[in-house]
């Protein structure tokens, strides 16, 4: 195994590190029985979302073609990064190596798109031919005098966390620190780890500015290339989605001493919290009176908007089946509204998840550490559960059983952080468990030999 | 010849889609089967996420999950434990063994070692079968095509010392190409029916990737032909191929058991739907049915009524080489001409075309379409039809943000009809 790929796992902030206690590190795929994503996807997600830069895929068509504009990140201006660019390699590139055709790729890219910067990710086929991507890279960036970056994240060398955290690694090791910002202000403050899913980020980027909060680096959703560059001048660090890159908050600490912490803007309570964590933070007595003061107000909006649907979602029960930070930040939420949780997937959280998700469920809920629909299901009917919180993956299972369902990954189109998205989610909740469809579609047709009654009526 | 190629190396906003997907497509028609992808787990959840969006159904698909040492060591392992382990779990049908361009660069022989696997297991008679899929040839038409052709082969094989002794009057085998829906599959399952025809389909996505012919969810593909009725192939009178990309699969009928096949390239349009019926007619010696004499004035009028909006337009299109054929032909009906056409990679339909079709992607498509009315691709084509501002309209594969893809109709003069009405409603709202 490569070095950095082994460094990747010896982050020692991460839970899943094999050097520490004897936790079980990320286990491997299982032949036949596995589901998630690789390690190219992983670092896809994460670097994507710097939308002005290019972003070349350097494998068959399999890896760029079959997987692009599938993020549900938004960006406010730029759009280059919605362009799917491949290499595309032919077997006569494999052949003879695809060095040539990945050298004139770039220069394309260039010529056609004018980007700040290059991303070029490696695939199963370039590793296992031995394309030497860093040299490659180097050479290109300094014929065309920006920053070509290699992402050595081939598909076969794990899970789509690591890949996360080997994006991660790639922007420490080749852009933080490399651009200084046009000015600063007391109050510059890096996001971590937030994709902007659906436009989520807006929302809390709105409550930001009331406070005087300028967001200085969004790492990386809704960032163009630069702001990243200079995210080493920001005065605090919040790691929004959990451990997928807490290697790049942990760096800036080392290296620049930006404190950091781990937060969620999912429910109201998180939302207040993380606010209020940030004001401390930055240490200033007037800011922390301010984001009292907006917590009050938040909150009573809030409290009357959430008024009747509480009536519909008190003491329903729920099954949420999704991965890190979201398995107990999502709880906290739901708890908020009075859903019992009854059963949690933690076949992706880390032990330090896990620990926060007992402390919230209690005894009675399930953890179900598998990754086969079946489990969830069973699951499911066991705890006469009323809905299903899950991924993309598994609404479609859902909708097969019948089961009321809301989409909570990155694929969704809905903005649940903050204030508002938490209002948005409580009135998906209400609409998912209400809904006229699950009468309808449970009725059986009048000619099964059972409904004999109803037609003679 | 008018078939030229792209002059980019790189490639920008790519139609074509790997092979790979167009083997799992093939599997879902297949009741109870499974595909697993050679290849590592991010190949198969790509797919899966890729398929599952479009059709808005659970997909079945397990991988060989690969890592990096694997691939080194022990890819052949990792194949025989996700054989057993999908056996074990899920008792299917029918296994198909999809290699991917990781298994193909690294020369593992999937035949050989599929072979030595059923060598190990003679007590275990379900169909496990290798098909030979890498990323870097042909596209989502050549994976389907050939993922049929070798499930056929698969078939024959295993009734050859099973024949029946004679072809049975009514029964006709119907192979429809993958640029069809599953509504398309149904649709022309009971037009054949209506004649009396007894079909069987290979493969059969009418009920599968939508209304399934099993309720709840399951990992395996929950609609499909079983594998008792795939046994009923060899005794079709004739067997039906929907698009040239199936001839071979035809042919693979003919020359195993001496079924004479008859070719229909399009179903869509009011002359190739025309040409169809005729067969049929004179076929099964039946009249046409009312209801499709009914369909057809329909869409004569719908044609007419049209015919102001469409006459002269022109259009920009890229789909997958039959698809494209079909729709060319169609559109030519509607009095619209093409700005530009793109498909993902060559084939003898497209070298036969009298249009010019370049061999690109969407960008292509972009950079030769200034002068379009309108535009038709997969989804991925709709931020190039808003740079160019001018209506899209999603077809292919894969298409978001609207439901029902796997039923919409294309086919018959019901179907032609519905894809002229939603043409005709995009420009007639946002045409300029």
């Amino acid at each position: 195994m490569k070095n950095h790929i082994i460094n990747a796992f010896q982050e020692p902030a991460c839970q899943h590190n094999q050097t520490q206690s004897n936790q079980q590190g990320c286990s491997p795929a299982k032949p036949g029985q596995s589901n998630g994503g690789c390690a190219f996807d992983g670092a896809q997600i994460t670097l994507l979302p710097i939308a002005d830069a290019a972003h070349l895929v350097h494998g068959p068509i399999a890896c760029g073609g079959n997987s692009w504009e599938r993020r549900g990140s938004l960006s406010s201006d730029s759009s280059l990064y919605r362009y799917g660019l491949t290499t595309d390699l032919s077997e006569q590139d494999i052949i003879f190596g695809g060095d040539e055709k990945l050298f004139r790729s770039i220069d394309e890219i260039i010529q056609r798109f004018h980007p700040p910067a290059i991303f070029v990710y490696s695939t199963c086929v370039t590793a296992l031919i031995g394309v030497d991507l860093d040299s490659i890279c180097h050479q290109a960036a300094k014929r065309h005098a920006i920053p070509i970056i290699p992402v050595n994240s081939p598909g076969f060398s794990g899970s789509k966390n690591l890949g996360n955290r080997l994006a991660g690694q790639a922007l420490i090791d080749y852009v933080i620190g490399t651009k200084e910002p046009p000015f600063e202000t007391p109050f510059d403050l890096n996001f971590i780890g937030e994709y902007n899913i659906a436009g989520e980020m807006w929302d809390i980027e709105d409550l930001l500015k009331q406070l005087g909060i300028r967001l200085l680096s969004r790492i990386t959703g809704d960032s163009h290339f630069h702001e990243v560059q200079w995210a080493h001048r920001a005065k605090v660090n919040m790691v929004v989605c959990g451990r997928a890159l807490i290697n790049v908050a942990r760096h800036m600490e080392d290296a620049y001493e930006i404190p950091y912490f781990e937060g969620s803007f999912y429910g109201a309570k998180q939302t207040s919290s993380s606010l209020m964590k940030i004001a401390k933070l930055f240490g200033d007595q007037r800011l922390i009176d301010n984001v009292s003061e907006l917590i009050k107000n938040e909150e009573e909006k809030l409290e009357e908007a959430l008024k009747e649907m509480r009536n519909v979602l008190r003491g329903k029960r729920a099954l949420l089946y999704t991965g890190g930070v979201k398995s107990w930040s999502v709880i906290s939420a739901l708890q908020e509204l009075e859903i019992e949780v009854v059963g949690v997937g933690i076949s992706k959280s880390s032990q330090e998840d896990i620990a926060r998700i007992k402390d919230l469920v209690g005894e009675d809920a399930l953890l179900i550490n598998s990754r086969g629909a079946r489990v969830v299901l069973e699951t499911f009917k066991e705890k006469q559960g009323d809905i299903l919180i899950a991924g993309g993956r598994n609404i479609y299972v859902a909708l097969k059983e019948r089961i009321p369902f809301l989409e909570i990954n990155q694929e969704r189109d809905h903005a649940y952080a903050g204030y508002t998205g938490f209002i948005r989610m409580a009135q998906h909740l209400v609409n998912a468990i209400q809904h006229p469809v699950w009468r309808l579609a449970n009725l059986e047709a009048p000619w099964e030999e059972s409904n004999h009654d109803r037609i003679f009526q | 010849m008018t078939v030229s190629f792209s002059e980019k190396e790189l490639m920008i906003n790519s139609l074509k889609i790997s092979q790979t997907v167009g083997g799992v497509l093939a599997l879902q028609g297949v009741f109870r089967s499974i595909p697993i992808l050679h290849s590592a787990q991010g190949c198969a959840a790509f797919i899966k996420a890729l398929m599952t969006n479009h059709f808005r159904d659970p997909v079945a698909l397990q991988t060989t999950a690969l890592t990096e040492l694997d691939v080194i060591f022990k890819a052949e392992q990792n194949m025989v434990k996700a054989i057993d382990s999908v056996i074990d779990k899920n008792d299917p049908a029918v296994i198909a063994i999809l290699s991917t361009a990781l298994t193909e660069t690294l020369g593992d022989d999937v035949k050989k070692n599929v072979s030595d696997y059923r060598k190990n297991h003679l007590e275990d008679t379900r169909v496990i079968f290798p098909v030979s899929l890498p990323d870097f040839e042909g596209s989502l038409e050549s994976g389907y095509a050939r993922t049929v052709e070798a499930l056929l082969m698969e078939v024959s094989h295993r009734i050859s010392d099973k024949l029946p002794l004679k072809k049975l009057a009514n029964r006709v085998n119907l192979i429809p190409g993958s640029h069809l829906t599953s509504g398309d599959v149904m649709e022309i399952k009971m037009i054949l029916a209506d004649f009396d025809l007894d079909v069987v389909t290979i493969p059969d996505l009418s009920y599968s990737l939508s209304a399934t012919r099993a309720d709840g969810y399951s990992p395996l593909a929950q609609g499909g032909s079983t594998l008792m009725e795939l046994e009923k192939i060899a005794s079709a009178q004739v067997t039906i191929v929907l698009g040239n990309s199936m001839e071979k699969s035809g042919q693979i009928m003919e020359e195993h058991f001496d079924i004479p096949y008859v070719l229909f390239d399009s179903l869509t349009g009011l002359e190739n739907v025309d040409r169809f019926f005729s067969w049929l007619t004179k076929y099964t010696k039946l009249p046409v049915p009312s209801r499709y004499r009914w369909e057809r004035e329909q869409l004569v009028d719908a044609m007419l009524d049209s015919h102001f909006y469409f006459g002269g337009k022109s259009y920009a299109m890229a789909l997958e080489p039959d698809h494209l054929y079909t729709l060319v032909m169609f559109l030519k009906e509607l009095g619209c001409k093409p700005a530009k056409l793109v498909s993902s990679y060559e084939t003898t339909t497209l070298k036969l075309m009298e249009e010019e079709v370049e061999i690109g992607d969407l960008y292509d498509l972009e950079k030769g379409s200034d002068n379009a009315d309108f535009w038709l691709s997969n989804s991925h084509g709709q931020q190039s039809a808003d740079r160019l501002s001018i209506p899209f309209v999603p077809i292919g594969f894969p298409i978001t943000g609207q439901i029902a893809n796997g039923y919409r109709m294309q086919v018959g003069f019901r179907g032609t009809m519905e894809l002229l009405l939603a043409i005709s409603q995009k420009i007639m709202k946002e045409g300029r």
